[in-house]
């Protein structure tokens, strides 16, 4: 039977009439100075039953890692185990004010302290931050470090930061946020750093090359020892975009590659939930020259007590209000220990098996411009096929799978990110490779339809930026 | 038919060393440091005795930004729900309009809420919030001073002073009376043709509500008012919207997250519709399918980093959107009537706690004209460091000192603490507090 997601002509909470059913004691209204009183305030007037019914009806219109397959290229779409959900909602940890004294809090910090030391462990960095709230804020933050530690040697003039055009949008945004010129450079064909490129962009005014690796088109960039010597040997910093550590973890590092700086997706590399867009978490790993460049306080550890250190004099400040995203870095650590070792390695290989053997399935229906092994991901482009990376998406969720990432990264025409994950069955990835197959056979005015087993048939996103109904 | 072999078969491979050759081994080496692997069983045992580590049985009179709530417990069960908890961004909007609608529903609640046009699908939490609206109100008029309270809290000027470096954006203090509220002939004083922004709290940062507030509008000249606001105290008090400010930015914790330490949270913000196109975040927006039926997307993005790139007007990717949905159930849950009772509620027993601490010798609470909504700031004659350890040996956490909490003149904080209560301030707990504080 063809794939159905439950469709309901679902009102908005505005629309639905039931009244409000919340019961509670009289309290006296309060007096209030006329001046400072609230006329009317409208909230939406439904019953208790009907609230749980519509979120219930909107969940059912909604697909996720729990409903299915979902190779969104990028984004680490692994399985996110249960137990950590129990954990997360353990009142032991979530009923702690952000504000209570380290000596009342020793269990928050410990987990802070044993991540901070597991995350050192695994990129190869010396100091770790665990404030950032997303990897953007983690990139922002790293940015932020090398402005100070440039100022600190006295080479503010180095106000460029070097970007190679296949990357995510984040890094050239969080670049400029930091009040840097980002310096675009051209890719190879197969993804890779030009070194030439990279050799003539670099001056006496680079501050930092930002990159992932494996890249975006998710191969291995080999020539990670020559970048690295050009980028240190014109005086400049190297800085990891983490998104993509799911390729290497417990392979290499980019301590080891010779990064001076990383940000972590916890909700990518570590198994948090996405949330459906958020929260994540996005810790910042650096070498020991600049580790008095974080964010403060860091968890500190004497003997058998853990306490809040504010003490880098150089520290950029703080990114957040309190101390991060709390709750995704105790997911996280208990994902950590829970596969220790060994079980993160064998995510990696995993994750990367599962990456090749898509890329050998896909052989003949889709191109795929970067050759030769694989990391976490495929990049395929649909171009020659004639059939726009859109049509094929729209073509997969028809059929009730997660489609890539599409467009993304900029420099492949018509581009499917896709990243099966460790969590991924030879079925589901015989699915995604039937479904592709079928979409790129597929008449062009029949694709154009779909998709058609959905809540709602395609949506009119010109319609949206044109008429701007962003309420109710 | 899926082991590693026959996969390894498949890809003409020898083993799992074969994917990894294109690393160069000088830079491969094995991870250690994290330990053996557990079981389910063993993690979790050993997080519940680091659980324990943590004295989460304080009774809490502390807020500043982070407060204990009654959640109902319909806000657990829907953000649990794993088609919402391990989705991600709506990228297909098709498979994801259940998100998407909550996500719309949530921006238009805070908009009721706020008495604001728009409202963006998220930020981190207040504090990074209040720090993009000062970025996005330079990128409305390119003037360079912010005025700020000389109270203001000492992390949210820490964030703003992160996230205005390299811009040339300049802080200024604008002083505040005794009860914290706008010094509003002083502020006027200090209002030209350089201010970008006023930044107001209401309530104050001391806590009284700030009769000051609203008439931010007729000596803001051609500056942007940007207004920090209690998301609970709306149901009483007079909305950002209502006196017309240009950006109204809050935490969102108080609806329906738990105190988390600290985290996840939500950036709560909201701006006049004249400046969409200036604002950071993603924006979601309700259009039509090609049947003509209602729908949901993902819109404005050419303002977004994956577009526009190093010209993007903020980098946010991943935002809160799971928070945005406990928030939007929290609010739906209780509506307008329990929205109502939990502010009176928290007035009322502020006041109560008002007059407790007021009973103890030694400690003050400072007077005021106005009500305080939620924190109380209390002047004290022993040493604030000691008051807030000694109450937390002693199972209360509050009096937390008021130099650590606000910038501004000691003359104002030096020896002062600050209290707070909420709905959930039983009687009992004041008691216990008034017979901890008289032996101290
Ligand atoms: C390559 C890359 N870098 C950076 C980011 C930004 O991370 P976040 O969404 O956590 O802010 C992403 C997120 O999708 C990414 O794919």
């Amino acid at each position: 039977m063809p794939y159905h997601q439950a469709t309901y002509d679902e009102k908005t909470l505005k629309e639905i009439g039931s009244s409000n059913t919340f019961a509670v004691e009289k309290v006296n209204k309060p007096e209030i100075p006329e001046k400072l009183r609230r006329k009317n305030v409208e909230l939406p007037d439904v019953a208790e039953y009907d609230v749980i019914r519509h979120y219930v009806h909107l969940s059912q219109m909604n697909y996720a890692v729990d409903t299915g397959f979902y190779p969104l290229g990028s984004c680490t779409m692994k399985y996110n185990p249960k137990f950590a959900d129990r954990i997360a909602n353990d009142q032991r940890f979530t009923r702690m004010h952000p504000l209570t004294s380290p000596e009342y809090s020793q269990g928050e910090l410990h987990v802070m302290y044993e991540l901070q030391e597991f995350l050192k462990a695994s990129s190869g960095m010396d100091a770790v931050s665990l404030q950032p709230l997303a990897g953007a804020q983690g990139e922002y933050t790293a940015m932020l470090i090398v402005r100070k530690y440039m100022e600190s040697i006295g080479q503010s003039n180095r106000n460029e930061i070097i970007i190679p055009d296949s990357a995510h949008g984040t890094n050239p945004a969080s670049a400029a946020m930091a009040g840097f010129q980002t310096v675009e450079i051209p890719s190879k064909q197969d993804g890779k750093v030009d070194l030439e490129a990279l050799r003539d962009a670099v001056s006496e005014n680079t501050a930092a090359f930002m990159i992932t690796n494996p890249s975006t088109l998710g191969v291995f960039e080999s020539n990670i020892l020559e970048i690295e010597k050009i980028v240190h040997g014109a005086g400049a910093l190297l800085y990891y975009d983490g998104a993509n550590f799911n390729a290497i973890l417990g392979i290499t590092s980019p301590g080891l590659m010779g990064f001076d700086m990383v940000h972590f997706n916890l909700h990518k590399t570590f198994a948090t939930p996405h949330g459906g867009g958020g929260p994540g978490a996005g810790p910042v790993a650096v070498k020991e020259k600049l580790r008095e460049f974080l964010p403060v306080p860091v968890v500190v550890k004497d003997g058998k007590k853990y306490s809040l250190y504010y003490g880098y004099k150089n520290s950029i400040g703080r990114v957040a209000g309190f101390n991060g995203s709390f709750i995704n870095l105790l997911r996280a650590w208990s994902y950590m220990k829970y596969k220790g070792d060994d079980g993160l390695t064998e995510n990696t290989r995993k994750a990367v098996l599962n990456a090749n053997y898509m890329a050998k399935r896909l052989e003949g229906i889709l191109d795929i411009p970067a050759k030769g092994i694989k990391k976490h991901e495929v990049v395929a482009s649909s171009k020659k096929t004639g059939k726009r990376a859109l049509d094929i998406a729209k073509y997969i969720i028809n059929n009730g799978v997660h489609a890539p990432t599409i467009y993304f990264p900029l420099i492949v025409p018509e581009a499917l990110m896709i990243e099966p994950t460790e969590d991924a069955s030879v079925e589901d990835m015989e699915l995604l490779i039937k479904l592709i197959r079928e979409a790129v056979e597929m008449p062009q005015e029949e694709i154009e339809k779909l998709p058609v087993n959905l809540s709602i048939g395609r949506a009119d996103e010109v319609r949206a930026a044109r008429i701007m109904k962003l309420h109710w | 038919m899926s082991s590693p072999e026959e996969l390894f078969k498949i890809l003409n491979i020898k083993g799992y060393d074969d994917l990894f050759s294109d690393i160069p081994d000088s830079v491969k080496k094995p991870l250690k440091g994290i330990g053996k692997g557990k079981s389910e069983m063993e993690i979790t045992l050993e997080s519940e005795s680091v659980g324990n580590l943590n004295r989460s049985d304080l009774r809490i009179f502390l807020g500043l930004g982070a407060y204990e709530r009654y959640i109902p417990a319909a806000v657990g069960n829907i953000i649990m729900r794993n088609e919402f908890i391990t989705a991600y961004t709506p990228y297909q909007a098709e498979i994801s309009q259940g998100m998407l609608q909550a996500l719309f529903e949530y921006q238009s609640i805070i908009c009721d809420l706020t008495g604001m046009e728009v409202t963006n699908s998220s930020m981190y939490d207040g504090a990074s919030g209040l720090a993009e609206a000062v970025r996005m109100a330079y990128r409305i008029n390119g003037k360079s001073e912010v005025l700020v309270p000389e109270n203001i809290y000492k992390n949210h000027l820490d964030v703003i002073r992160t996230y205005a470096t390299g811009m040339p954006i300049e802080i200024k203090f604008y002083d505040v009376n005794h009860d914290g509220t706008i010094d509003l002939e002083n502020l006027k004083e200090r209002v030209n043709s350089n201010t970008c922004a006023i930044i107001t709290y209401n309530p104050s940062t001391y806590g009284t509500l700030d009769p000051a507030v609203p008439s931010i509008g007729e000596i803001k000249g051609d500056a942007l008012h940007i207004a920090y606001y209690d998301p609970i105290s709306l149901a009483l008090i007079i909305a950002p919207g209502e006196y017309d400010a240009d950006i109204a930015v809050s935490e969102g914790q108080q609806l329906g997250i738990p105190l988390n330490f600290g985290g996840p949270y939500l950036g709560l913000f909201s701006f006049k519709e004249k400046y969409v196109r200036k604002s950071p975040g993603r924006l979601i927006g309700e259009t039509l399918d090609h049947n003509g039926k209602r729908a949901y997307v993902m819109t404005l993005q050419t303002r977004e980093q994956h577009i526009r790139r190093d010209k993007a007007m903020s980098n946010i990717c991943t935002n809160q959107a799971l928070m945005a949905l406990a928030s939007s159930v929290y609010l739906s849950v209780l509506g307008k009537k329990g929205l109502e009772y939990v502010a009176s509620k928290t007035m009322e027993n502020s006041r109560k706690l008002t007059s407790t601490i007021d009973s103890v010798h030694g400690y003050r609470t400072r007077k005021s004209k106005n009500p305080y909504f939620s924190d109380i700031i209390v002047d004290v004659d022993s040493t604030p460091d000691l008051i807030f350890s000694y109450l937390q040996k002693n199972g209360i956490l509050g009096g937390y000192p008021a130099n650590m909490a606000v910038n501004g003149p000691s003359a104002k904080n030096g020896r002062s603490v600050f209290f707070a209560a909420t709905e959930m301030t039983g009687e009992e707990d004041m008691e216990k507090l008034k017979k901890v504080l008289e032996v101290f």
